[in-house]
């Protein structure tokens, strides 16, 4: 079921009236259960077998490993939920792989073994990336000693309402389980933060239907005929992938927090406008939050992180953004795109550079656009195959006599200002905020400049915080969400 | 921190509303309040070269044939292969066009179903035949529809040979269900501007041939071709046609190019097979 469906509209309603009117406060945890079971077995009912199997897999191992008294028992108990959560993961994402590798290398044939061939028959359950990677967070938490659990019969609701929550099952947020299940109690209709339930609704459906949807179908046009497209053309339509990637991915993870609000629940940001970001380290401390923190928390220090010398931290970051890049898909491509970003990150560590952000705007722009530039490029890897995307970038660098087709360049310009604005304005209001806690940097800075300047720099400043304007903007994206939609897609962040 | 007020949003949001609502009352707005993006894709000529009244053959389909390379030929060809679009267009175009050829080899396949282009591009055609790159709207729902009839895997999947048989054009009635009225008039205008252009030009002395052309996806299912060719024989029944494919199990070998009557087809064929992989590539993995 899409969010951006008629069906999920009724769906929503329907849940949310059954939530906030059941007689008993004690069954709004059914229904929101039963609710989020539905949800994910719309389409494919078999998949809640997998799900049930996971959360009862998952409470029933955190349950064992949190009444051991020995940590030794604990870790071994959640050491072997961890396995089985990674081996159910690996069997259904990376199984193609495996198998097309074995073909190619050794000519040996998995598809003709007959319990592979029905496990290489099988769909890729929806989400299973998401709810794994929380599943296993609550594992290791457990051994860690932030969760507290009330009673058997408690923690398997919580943790089946934990992994099953439908607002973040299929695309995340990934949420930690601390975070989730202290806010499990019960709910009021009056206590439900509107404004805040509706800013999320409203930009998360503009960033998906109004951009991200208008942009797929001349994104993908762009991309097939990049032969005969100018180079102008085809650096717009690249640039406009990440816009939509983002206005995508962005659009979704609003939508979650603002239908987690509506239910009374709180999920984390996930992403914080990452294309103003002036490193590669910055880029990834705003983008796919949630995953990035995951993986720094479960991955990256568990490994040692920055602590045990240079080398083992450039191999460390390696390993987590190669694996970050697999988390995505089992191909080629995005293992390509992790590297790019490992590889990225390493360099800018042996510079220095990802400690250093700049207060002066137009260093700062700069630095913003050559991680724009960087991140750009390796969309390119992440969203088509090798061949694919080096063609397109040897047509962006051979088409430069042919004309640009201006009509769409405009309509790409046009549909992609809403998205650079917003970070524009998120730019000003760190600008802003910088300002207030240090007003004699800003004044000494201010009197160097030209008095229409220190004019158009404050009233920038006083639009981009005013509430009025941002009711205003609120109101534009509403209403153009209304009226031009693009065709309906799904999201790109469902197949992972 | 700023906050959205949310009474306030959906009270401007509101008046914006009545005001479109109005504008389009009022028939000052139609529809959409911007063009929707759609209209932006591209549908472009290419190669249109070696303009000559009598040309030896004219190419008509879609992408895969607009992007032949004239070094392939040896002989008086002019392309009229349309970028995001297909065979009926083009055949409007040689209709329009002065141009007599002793061969039209129409490209048959999904594409073919593909709505007409702008009324103007086809008019540009109308006596010298010339390039025109110009972007012009196209739907593509038609086509995506038909796509899922002709092609219902998915790329890289090796198909069952029960989904294979499932999968057969005339066996997906529930599919066809799902074309709107105003897509099933859309695509028989189309199969009839190809008919009566095919009449039309086997009555002027030109021999018409019609090859079809399975693509990366298209390929895997065995049979693709079969059903296209079946179509063929529906639309083209009573009409005295070649038929041509290029298909053998998926190596794109050909096999039937050599019935070409024309002393290029070799050439042809040649230069299909080297450039398949190529064209499947620049396609970006989609059938047009």
């Amino acid at each position: 079921m899409l969010f951006n469906s008629a069906t999920f509209l009724f769906f929503a309603i329907t849940v949310m009236a059954l939530y906030y009117a059941v007689p008993k406060k004690g069954w709004q945890l059914f229904v929101l259960l039963v609710s989020s079971l539905v949800f994910y077995g719309w389409t494919q009912p078999a998949l809640l077998a997998l799900l049930g199997a996971c959360i009862l897999m998952n409470a029933c191992t955190s349950w064992l490993a949190s009444l051991q008294p020995r940590k030794r028992n604990q870790i071994l108990i959640a050491a072997t939920g961890v396995i089985l959560n990674l081996a159910t993961l690996c069997a259904f994402k990376y199984m193609h792989l495996v198998a097309a590798g074995l073909d190619k290398a050794f000519g040996v044939r998995l598809g003709h073994i007959e319990p592979m061939a029905l496990l290489l028959q099988l769909p890729l359950p929806i989400g299973i990336s998401f709810y794994t990677f929380e599943a296993i967070a609550l594992l290791v938490d457990t051994v860690r000693g932030s969760m507290k659990f009330r009673s058997l019969r408690q923690h398997m609701v919580d943790t089946a309402l934990f992994i099953s929550f439908f607002p973040h099952l299929i695309a995340g947020p990934i949420v930690r389980p601390s975070y989730f299940f202290d806010q499990i109690g019960v709910k009021y209709f009056r206590a439900i933060d509107w404004n805040k339930a509706g800013e999320y609704l409203i930009l998360g459906y503009f960033l998906k239907v109004f951009v991200a949807d208008n942009l797929a179908s001349m994104i993908d046009s762009g991309v097939a005929y990049r032969y005969m497209l100018s180079s102008f053309d085809l650096a717009l339509t690249a640039c406009a992938f990440s816009v939509r990637i983002f206005a995508d991915f962005a659009g979704y993870s609003y939508i979650a927090l603002g239908l987690a609000a509506l239910f009374g629940y709180k999920l984390p940001q996930n992403f914080n406008w990452p294309y103003t970001a002036q490193s590669l380290s910055e880029f990834w401390k705003r983008w796919h939050i949630s995953l990035s923190t995951w993986l720094r928390d479960y991955l990256y220090i568990p490994l040692g992180g920055s602590q045990q010398g240079q080398v083992r931290t450039y191999i460390n970051i390696m390993v987590v953004m190669l694996l970050g890049g697999l988390w995505h898909g089992a191909a080629v491509n995005f293992i390509l795109w992790g590297g790019m970003h490992g590889l990225g990150l390493c360099l800018e560590r042996s510079l220095g550079w990802h400690k250093i952000t700049s207060n002066n705007r137009f260093i700062a722009i700069a630095r913003a656009l050559v991680i724009f530039g960087f991140v750009t490029f390796a969309w390119l890897f992440f969203s088509h195959k090798a061949p694919i995307a080096l063609s397109f970038c040897h047509a962006m660098l051979e088409n430069f006599a042919l004309t640009p087709a201006v009509p769409r360049d405009v309509m790409l310009i046009i549909i992609c200002f809403p998205v650079l604005l917003m970070h524009l304005v998120d730019a000003v209001k760190r600008g802003t905020a910088h300002i207030q806690e240090n007003p004699s940097d800003s004044a000494r800075s201010l009197n160097n400049s030209p008095a229409l300047l220190q004019h158009i720099s404050r009233t920038v400043r006083a639009v981009c915080t005013s509430n009025v304007a941002y009711d205003c903007a609120m109101a534009m994206m509403l209403f153009l969400t209304l009226v031009n939609p693009g065709d309906p897609n799904t999201f790109l962040y469902f197949q992972f | 921190m700023q906050t959205m007020n949310l009474r306030t949003t959906l009270a401007i949001a509101a008046v914006l509303l009545s005001v479109y609502i109005a504008a389009i009352g009022t028939g000052q707005v139609h529809g959409n309040i911007m063009i929707r993006p759609n209209q932006f894709n591209i549908v472009t000529a290419q190669q249109w070269h070696k303009l000559k009244a009598n040309p030896e053959v004219v190419l008509i389909g879609s992408s895969k044939i607009a992007y032949l390379r004239p070094s392939y030929f040896d002989t008086e060809v002019i392309n009229l292969g349309l970028i995001g679009n297909g065979s009926a267009t083009g055949m409007q175009l040689l209709r329009n066009s002065v141009l007599t050829p002793q061969l039209v080899l129409i490209e048959m396949g999904t594409h073919s179903f593909q709505p007409q282009v702008d009324e103007r591009f086809v008019n540009a055609g109308k006596g010298d035949v010339r390039a025109d790159e110009g972007l012009l709207p196209y739907d593509q729902r038609p086509m995506a529809v038909l796509l899922k009839l002709l092609c219902p895997f998915e790329r890289d999947e090796v198909p069952s040979p029960a989904k294979v048989a499932k999968a057969s054009l005339y066996e997906i009635e529930h599919e066809r269900k799902s074309l709107t009225p105003r897509e099933i008039a859309t695509i028989s205008a189309n199969l009839k501007i190809l008919r009566d252009g095919a009449r039309e030009l086997i009555a002027r002395g030109t021999q018409i041939a019609f090859i079809s052309i399975p693509c990366d996806s298209i390929i895997q299912h065995a049979h693709a071709e079969e059903e296209t060719e079946k179509l063929l024989d529906q639309i083209f029944a009573g009409i005295p046609i070649k038929k041509l494919s290029i298909h053998d199990g998926g190596n794109f070998e050909t096999t039937d190019m050599v019935h070409l009557s024309v002393k290029s087809a070799k050439q042809f064929a040649k230069m299909l097979d080297e450039d398949l992989q190529h064209l499947c590539l620049a396609s970006g993995d989609r059938v047009l």
